[in-house]
């Protein structure tokens, strides 16, 4: 559809031999919808294995291989990177090749563009009317100037700004606009790498952590649930201020279902109080880029009373006592007593067991539970949770979970918070933005061209030829044309 | 004072699509004027009581409490609804823009079908529920508005895709086998939905609803209509590849429409990919203010992008590799497969942070 003849300048590429066949294999837009493809049905794999705690695939392993190679297959699965396959070498390989795509191709077209871009637009010829999208020749009865006139107002109130010539007795109009969408496409690629920059950015300098806070109290560390790649931090991050719980408050629904919670936190750095807040949910406190969301809360040691279900191993009734936290009762039928320690909220089961980790969503409130016996000495101690199964005390013949939890009026909290910080979120979100705006320039806009030759055949006549071409949305642009058409042909 | 009004106006609007349904596929059979219009007629009917019953459940849920009250794009019933709705809208866009009403038959199905499912399927509820926290928003309404604009936009090109390939069939080929298993999966869907609701109705009377979708036919608990519903699978499918030299026929009647086809195609998912691009990264938007993680690899933003890294294969291929025609038409229906499995395959098959817009 290009009219114009464009001779790009060569391309220089690196070297001869393999290195430029690298570079072709690159510059291919055959590979780009390869890889798309590919990228697509590797990342369904993804979803059909689980991502986040690869024991959760052990089900799905048993039912595929049976339950006696089930470990083997999760084994395989764990070391193929199959269980953290958006992380593992040939997944971020794929991505490399996207972007090595990506940048080939840009400098391979870039000169193309900026020759058409910077190419001057030439007076229509009878050879460049051979080629164009649309044209239209009238005879008119006015003299050339009348209707040069004419067309000049039609082409100016349709957004066009005309350049005017003339060859051999004629006159010329010319114009052209929506230059612009030529670099659309360009912006989009480069939205892309950015994004990808700002993805590594991240991983190699940001981190996310979780720390819990009782009302009244604050901290100066947060627990690494992903660390860094390039800093080494240990299994603690120093935030370098201190966050304090000020207040935790909780509401509900008619229901009893939680509608909101929030904390009031106070940042304290270099000993004064620099910033406060009462964050929520979708709502964090930010200082220092460092980031504080709530993310979970539960009652602070000895402010919940839970209901333990007591079941016995070989199968009978289930009964339920009730437990102060860092209470301790007796186990009915055995010489064994119960302490009730921490209580948690938020408890999902992670690769090694249970781990306070997760949102109100998908967690389940948890607390470890001590088996003491006549003397009091710690026996052993377990995991009672309330949505999962908990873990099986060895010395006494019950199973031991958690029924439900209360929480007395006036009862103190612990906050729990997710700690991030991501240096390079604010290049992803350019990169975004970038995009939106590449596609919409690319898709919405388009480059068009337009021509008006009048040639005067005697005083009081003359003959009108309007051409005009269009890089994309051609129907949309023979609409504009025929009302251009119909500015200068009317009478 | 229940809050059901809502449900009403939905199901007025649910019968004027499969009303619109038939006569779109009479018009395509008869070539008459007339019938084509009380199509659209009762398509428009549809969308002005479907627009009433989300205006309605807006307003009823505000009635329920001032702290409940939110715009209705939040579980699976609304925004499966709203996505309905807005193929409908998109579709009477289309419809008028082109002038040609020969669309109609091939996405009415798209939109009765979401319809009738989230009305059916027992696991999906229908009350106006409160937000859990997170889901307290603007990302989110953003999001959801978008996404579900984008898919509606697939949704057109999918019905028009399918269009073309019919169309443009010589022979008993490959494609023509495709499309003819696109088509009696479609006419499946409709007999499962059908005998769910049938299921539904009589279990209501005898004890309670059912569990799981396909109860009245391949997951039933009798043998024997497990079997019967194989074999009728099988027999639709043999049917679908039997008649379609027919419904091709019914179709060539109309003039000029192939490049068209092509053309709208392309256009819609010219319009849903920037759209779809929105709601991926207003989604992120989201996910960072809300857990601080823009981009979590959960099944459901890894469906998104999977579908988007098609519809960008998609525009690669078309406009710098050049392909036209049944090329483009077939990986625009499978596009559109990957955005049905991104909302409901994930939802119900699969786990994760989105589960709160599952099932249930």
């Amino acid at each position: 559809m290009e009219e114009q003849k464009v001779t790009p300048k060569q391309v220089q590429k690196p070297g001869g031999g393999p290195l430029a066949a690298v570079w072709d294999f690159f510059a291919s837009v055959k590979l780009t919808v390869i890889l798309l493809i590919v990228l697509a049905l590797v990342s369904v794999i993804g979803t059909v294995i689980d991502q986040t705690e690869p024991a959760k695939n052990l089900q799905m392993l048993a039912g595929m291989f049976g339950p006696a190679n089930a470990q083997g297959a999760l084994e395989f699965l764990v070391k193929s990177g199959l269980t953290n396959m958006y992380h593992s070498w040939w997944f971020v390989g794929l991505l490399s090749m996207l972007s090595a795509n990506i940048f080939v191709c840009t400098i391979e077209r870039l000169p193309r563009t900026i020759a058409i871009v910077t190419i001057r637009q030439e007076p229509l010829t009878d050879e460049s009317l051979k080629s164009v999208n649309m044209k239209d020749e009238k005879r008119m009865k006015a003299d050339a100037s009348s209707v040069k006139e004419k067309a000049k107002a039609a082409l100016k109130s349709m957004g066009y700004n005309p350049k005017e010539a003339e060859v051999d007795g004629e006159i010329h109009l010319y114009a052209e606009k929506g230059k612009l969408t030529r670099w659309g496409v360009y912006v989009v690629h480069a939205s892309i790498l950015v994004v990808f920059v700002g993805a590594l950015i991240g991983s190699f300098w940001g981190y996310k952590a979780y720390v819990q806070i009782m009302e009244g109290q604050s901290v100066d560390a947060a627990q690494l649930t992903n660390k860094p790649l390039l800093r080494n931090l240990g299994d603690e991050v120093p935030l370098g201020f201190q966050v304090r719980c000020d207040k935790f408050e909780l509401e509900t629904y008619a229901s009893g279902m939680p509608s909101g919670y929030y904390s009031t936190l106070t940042v304290i750095d270099g000993g004064k109080e620099v910033a406060h807040k009462r964050i929520r949910v979708n709502d964090p406190l930010d200082h220092k880029s460092i980031r504080f969301f709530q993310s979970s809360y539960g009652p602070a040691p000895g402010n919940a009373i839970l209901i333990l279900g007591i079941s016995p191993k070989q199968g009978g009734e289930e009964k339920f006592i009730e437990v102060r936290q860092g209470g301790t009762v007796p186990l009915e039928g055995t010489p064994y007593f119960l302490n009730v320690g921490q209580v948690f909220a938020n408890v999902v089961m992670g690769p090694e067991g249970p781990v306070v980790e997760g949102n109100e969503y998908e967690g389940s409130s948890g607390a470890n539970v001590v088996i003491l016996d006549k003397d009091k000495n710690v026996v052993e101690t377990i995991a009672a949770l309330q949505r999962f199964p908990s873990q099986e005390p060895k010395s006494v013949p019950f199973n031991i979970h958690i029924g439900d939890y209360k929480v007395g009026p006036g009862a103190k909290y612990y906050t729990g918070l997710q700690v991030t910080y991501d240096p390079g979120v604010w290049v992803v979100w350019i990169g975004c933005i970038l995009m939106v705006l590449g596609i919409l320039i690319a898709f919405f806009t388009s480059h068009k061209r337009v021509w008006i030759r009048i040639k005067p055949t005697d005083k009081s006549a003359s003959t009108v030829t309007i051409a005009g071409s269009v890089n994309k949305n051609k129907y949309s642009f023979e609409a504009d044309f025929k009302k251009l058409v119909e500015k200068v042909e009317s009478h | 004072m229940a809050f059901d009004i809502n449900i009403k106006f939905f199901e007025i609007a649910t019968f004027s699509y499969l009303f619109a349904m038939v006569f779109y596929i009479c018009y395509l059979a008869f070539k008459n004027q007339t019938v084509g219009k009380i199509a659209s007629g009762i398509t428009y009917f549809g969308l002005l009581a479907h627009t009433v019953s989300i205006g309605v459940r807006w307003w009823e849920s505000y009635k329920m409490g001032a702290d409940i009250g939110h715009i209705p794009i939040s579980n699976l019933f609304e925004s499966m609804s709203f996505g309905a709705w807005t193929i409908i809208l998109i579709y009477s866009l289309v419809e008028m823009k082109y002038k040609n009403r020969t669309f109609g038959a091939f996405i009415m199905p798209v939109a009765f079908l979401a319809m009738t499912y989230i009305f059916v399927a027992p696991n999906i509820s229908k009350g106006i529920e409160p937000l859990v926290p997170a889901l307290k928003s603007y990302w989110l309404h953003i999001h959801v508005i978008t996404s579900f604009l984008g898919y509606a936009a697939f949704a057109i090109s999918f019905g028009v895709s399918l269009m073309y390939l019919i169309v443009n069939t010589q022979e008993k080929d490959r494609v023509y086998f495709f499309w003819t298993v696109c088509i009696g999966l479609v006419v499946a869907v409709f007999a499962v939905l059908i005998a769910d609701a049938v299921q539904l109705t009589q279990s209501v009377f005898a004890q309670g609803q059912g569990k799981h979708m396909m109860e009245g036919s391949f997951r039933s608990s009798i043998p024997a209509v497990v079997a019967l519903s194989y074999v009728f699978l099988v027999a639709i499918l043999a049917v679908s590849w039997a008649l379609g030299m027919k419904i091709r026929d019914m179709l060539a009647g109309f003039a000029n429409t192939s490049e068209q086809l092509d053309e709208v195609a392309y256009k819609t998912i010219a319009i849903g990919f920037p759209l779809l691009t929105v709601g991926i990264i207003t989604g992120a938007v989201w996910a960072n203010s809300a857990w601080g993680t823009y981009w979590g690899w959960d099944p459901k933003e890894t469906w998104s992008l999977i579908t988007w890294l098609i519809y960008a294969a998609y525009l690669h291929a078309r406009l710098t590799r050049g392909w036209r025609g049944k090329r483009a038409a077939i990986l625009s229906i499978i596009g559109f497969l990957a955005v049905i499995f991104t909302f409901l395959g994930v939802n119900l098959l699969l786990s994760g942070l989105h589960s709160y817009g599952a099932a249930g």
